[in-house]
């Protein structure tokens, strides 16, 4: 797992936006504009006070570094820059709670000093002094504000700053904390401070005034006899928002001093590696501002929302499982960490087990990340390991194995064709295919023969469900069974409709040839049946579609030659993401599947076109017009979509019956007598069948319980109901039924299933039991 | 909520009465009282009740 941890040291998601990276107090800008945007004035104060100490004052006077760094300024994206300090004076006036918060934490006891009380020194002392720290301010003069009287003389007065507004704002943030400050104080030595007990000292002396000596020094900050010195602010030639931001950070650089004894220079990075998704960049000019740059009250939420709140994002917007968790890459990547940690399980926790399990594996991370993060492979990998250590929660897979049994079993057909030894050719429709639409396998395969006298019919699973599942050794197994019927078949190029299966064979089966079987159907020029109306469809391109160029083209092309109308989908045209179908993610998480379905039908009101069963199903089943293209290739399909989906019972008999079918019509061979697989007469209504469907269900499990119940006697009267209740563990899940029994035929009533086992005892009441259920 | 049943196991012709049973899932163990019968030990699980393990069935997937 460690190469796949090691991608995440690339992840920019920490990247701040541009105008946050330019800002001297690095306001952070999305978490302000979004309150801003949804209306929480205060809310946005706060967060705006919280980097800038003097609200009021920074908002007159700062000179808008952001503006020259904002994305919007550029033409193409807009031609104005974001009215950030228009925003922060609107929020300044609209805001109903300005009180500073009080913070309720113990005195420190740890004396510092500050000369100066002008805009950098009481920045600097509100800061340690909301810390509780022992912050004393001397000042030579008798009033505070320094230099910001000169600023308000001016005429006009700058940004409007006048003494009145300064002199209420410094009284307005100081109010919580007690700061004494002592007036007509001249400081002449900074040992006579150091010997006073003072353990930290901030010379904030204004332009021109004593620096003490310590701008000589190389760096305006350094510890001598335990007391750390530093100078700041508009002493060292900083303007006043720079001076303030000084101040602040200094601040900081003296609490790491006294909780660390070490000095660092403040951070005060003014770069950034932020990328911005494309797809965020469009075109919105803002509105103007009233006479005082104010950004007018109902033109807020507007202003806020032009904000393109420049973050990488793009996993967020593409990839499902990190939109839908709402969980950045790097908290994954730690929650992922901390549960494939080795160590008893009972001894931590291990927070990724669902999440590991509902990657989709569309592969989209790596594609749409600036760092080319991997997400879904470092999931894959995570479910190999789950498995190995034995802690992969089985019922997340098993009904997809036993679907993968049951394809690759009873309804395999690996045939050559009557009188054919070696196939040059041969058809692999995948197992999914003829479960949805056994019509579409039997006339494609008729037509294929057509073309190609030798197409041999290879009918089974790929080999996917088990990688899926993390089970490297049966995956194994089937790759290895997949290769020997290949080869028996005289090592054809396989003619594949699936493209999921084309990935697994290209990657794990490289000697094997391959050729999508829609590529096949126009080299070989086949004309559609169905012809398009004038409505506008989209093609949907399944998420294993990403880099097959000439698939994409061949579907494109057959589609148009119906006359169909095409439009390209907005996101999936160019980045194909699953349909839901991928990873098997619907038995660990239900929910996440039909958000995933929601996202993909809601992209375009156009009806799709598909080439893979599965997407067909998903969004079909979500009452969304979609057909495949063999719809628009055999002509058969109905275009208003199909009143119903086939049950997973009914998937199996589909399987079985195009077995028969096709051995019959072909090989003209009668299938072998097959058992049936319900040995009872048993009546489900519709409802019930549409129940069982949707809890993974088969009818024949059903069947079986009710068998074992009648056999047994292992059942319960539900006297008022008129019912029987029995159960029986089939494979590792275990089935409830309730039912009536009419002679010798049954009515299912209910039917329910639970993952837990009951542990019968061996002797049960001073009794023997029969505990085999 | 649903009138009570009366439920009798075939067998042995005798109501059911609540009883310990002994149910596992992924290397948890855990005793529960469910309604079982006092003869043989035929185990009676409502569909409410299956839906409440199916909760609990997560929180062992999750742990």
């Amino acid at each position: 797992m460690e190469r796949f941890y090691k991608q995440f040291k690339n992840c920019i998601q920490k990247e701040v936006p541009f105008c946050q990276a330019s800002c001297p107090f690095h306001l952070e800008v999305v978490d302000f504009i979004e309150k801003a945007g949804r209306g929480a004035f205060s809310a946005a104060y706060k967060t705006y006070r919280n980097a800038v100490t003097f609200p009021a004052i920074v908002a007159a006077l700062c000179p808008e570094p952001c503006k020259t760094h904002c994305i919007r300024a550029e033409e193409a994206y807009g031609g104005n820059a974001i009215e950030l300090r228009g925003l922060e004076r609107a929020i300044i006036e609209q805001a109903k709670n300005k009180d500073p918060i009080y913070y309720n934490v113990p005195r420190k006891n740890r004396k510092i000093a500050i000369i100066g009380a002008g805009i950098s020194g009481l920045g600097c002392a509100f800061r340690l002094a909301s810390k509780k720290y022992d912050v004393e301010v001397f000042e030579a003069s008798g009033r505070m504000g320094g230099h910001l009287w000169e600023i308000a003389d001016r005429s006009p007065a700058v940004g409007g700053l006048t003494p009145e507004i300064f002199l209420e704002e410094f009284e307005l943030q100081l109010k919580q904390e007690q700061i004494p400050i002592h007036f007509h104080t001249k400081i002449s030595s900074l040992e006579e401070l150091a010997e006073r007990g003072y353990e930290a000292i901030y010379v904030a002396t204004g332009a021109g005034g004593n620096d003490f000596g310590l701008l000589d020094s190389d760096a305006p900050y350094f510890i001598k006899d335990n007391v750390a010195y530093f100078a700041g602010g508009s002493l060292t030639g900083k303007d006043t928002i720079e001076a303030l931001a000084d101040g602040i950070n200094i601040a900081a650089a003296i609490e790491i001093y006294l909780k660390t004894g070490n000095l660092s220079a403040p951070d005060d990075r003014r770069t950034t590696n932020v990328q911005v998704d494309p797809c965020k960049l469009e075109y919105r000019t803002g509105l103007p501002l009233d006479e005082a740059g104010k950004v007018k009250p109902e033109n807020i939420a507007e202003e806020a929302n032009r904000c393109l709140r420049c973050q990488c994002d793009s996993c967020k917007i593409y990839c499902d499982l990190v939109a839908y968790t709402q969980k950045w890459p790097l908290r994954i990547k730690d929650e992922v960490q901390a549960t494939m940690h080795e160590g008893k399980v009972e001894l931590k926790p291990q927070p990724a087990k669902r999440l590991i399990n509902i990657c989709t594996h569309c592969g989209l991370c790596k594609e749409v990340c600036p760092a080319q993060i991997d997400l879904d492979s470092m999931f894959l990998q995570a479910r190999k390991e789950l498995h190995k250590l034995n802690r992969m929660p089985w019922a997340f897979h098993d009904f997809w194995l036993r679907d993968m049994d049951f394809a690759d079993g009873e309804a395999a057909l690996v045939k050559t064709p009557p009188g054919v030894k070696k196939s040059k050719f041969a058809f692999f429709p995948g197992c999914q295919l003829g479960a949805s639409e056994p019509r579409y396998v039997a006339d494609t395969y008729s037509w294929l023969l057509s073309k190609e006298p030798t197409m041999g019919l290879f009918l089974k699973c790929c080999g996917t469900p088990v990688k899926w599942a993390g089970d490297e050794e049966k995956h194994a197994e089937a790759i290895s069974k997949f290769h020997t019927d290949w080869e028996e078949l005289g090592k054809p190029k396989l003619v594949v409709a699936c493209p999921s299966c084309m990935d697994n064979i290209s990657e794990f089966l490289p000697d094997i040839e391959i050729i999508s079987l829609y590529e096949f159907m126009e080299k070989n020029g086949i004309v559609p049946a169905m012809k398009g109306d004038r409505e506008t469809w989209s093609i949907f391109d399944p998420c294993a579609s990403a880099g097959k160029d000439d698939l994409r083209k061949s579907i494109r092309n057959l589609a148009e030659s119906a006359n169909f109308q095409l439009e390209p989908l907005p996101v999936q045209e160019n980045h194909s993401a699953c349909c839901s179908y991928g990873g098997h993610v619907s038995v660990a998480n239900p929910k996440y599947a039909d958000f995933i379905i929601d996202r993909r039908i809601t992209e375009s009101e156009n009806p799709y076109i598909t080439y893979c069963i599965n997407c067909r199903d998903a969004f079909l089943g979500a009452g969304k017009k979609t057909i495949h293209i063999l719809d628009v290739i055999f002509g058969d399909g109905c275009v208003d979509g199909h009143a119903s989906l086939p049950t997973v019972t009914e998937r199996r008999e589909n399987r079985i019956a195009l077995k028969e079918q096709l051995l019959k019509n072909i090989w003209g061979e009668e299938m072998a007598k097959r058992e049936p697989q319900i040995k009872i007469d048993l009546k489900i209504d519709p409802e019930l069948k549409a129940k069982l469907n949707r809890e993974w269900i088969l009818e024949e499990e059903v069947a079986d319980v009710i068998e074992f119940c009648e056999r047994t006697g292992r059942k319960v009267i539900l006297e008022e109901r008129g019912t029987f209740s029995g159960y029986r563990q089939v494979g590792r899940m275990t089935y409830w039924v309730e039912y009536r029994k009419n002679g010798e035929s049954f009515e299912l009533v209910n039917a329910y299933s639970h993952r837990m086992k009951i542990e019968l005892e061996a002797v049960w009441d001073g009794k023997k039991v029969d505990t085999d259920m | 909520m649903e009138k009570k049943l009366t439920l009798i196991c075939d067998k042995c012709k005798v109501n059911l009465t609540l009883a310990n049973v002994h149910f596992s899932y992924l290397d948890h163990n855990f005793r529960h009282k469910v309604l079982r019968c006092p003869e043989c030990g035929q185990v009676y699980l409502s569909e409410e009740l299956v839906a409440k393990m199916k909760e609990v069935e997560a929180t062992f997937e999750d742990k």
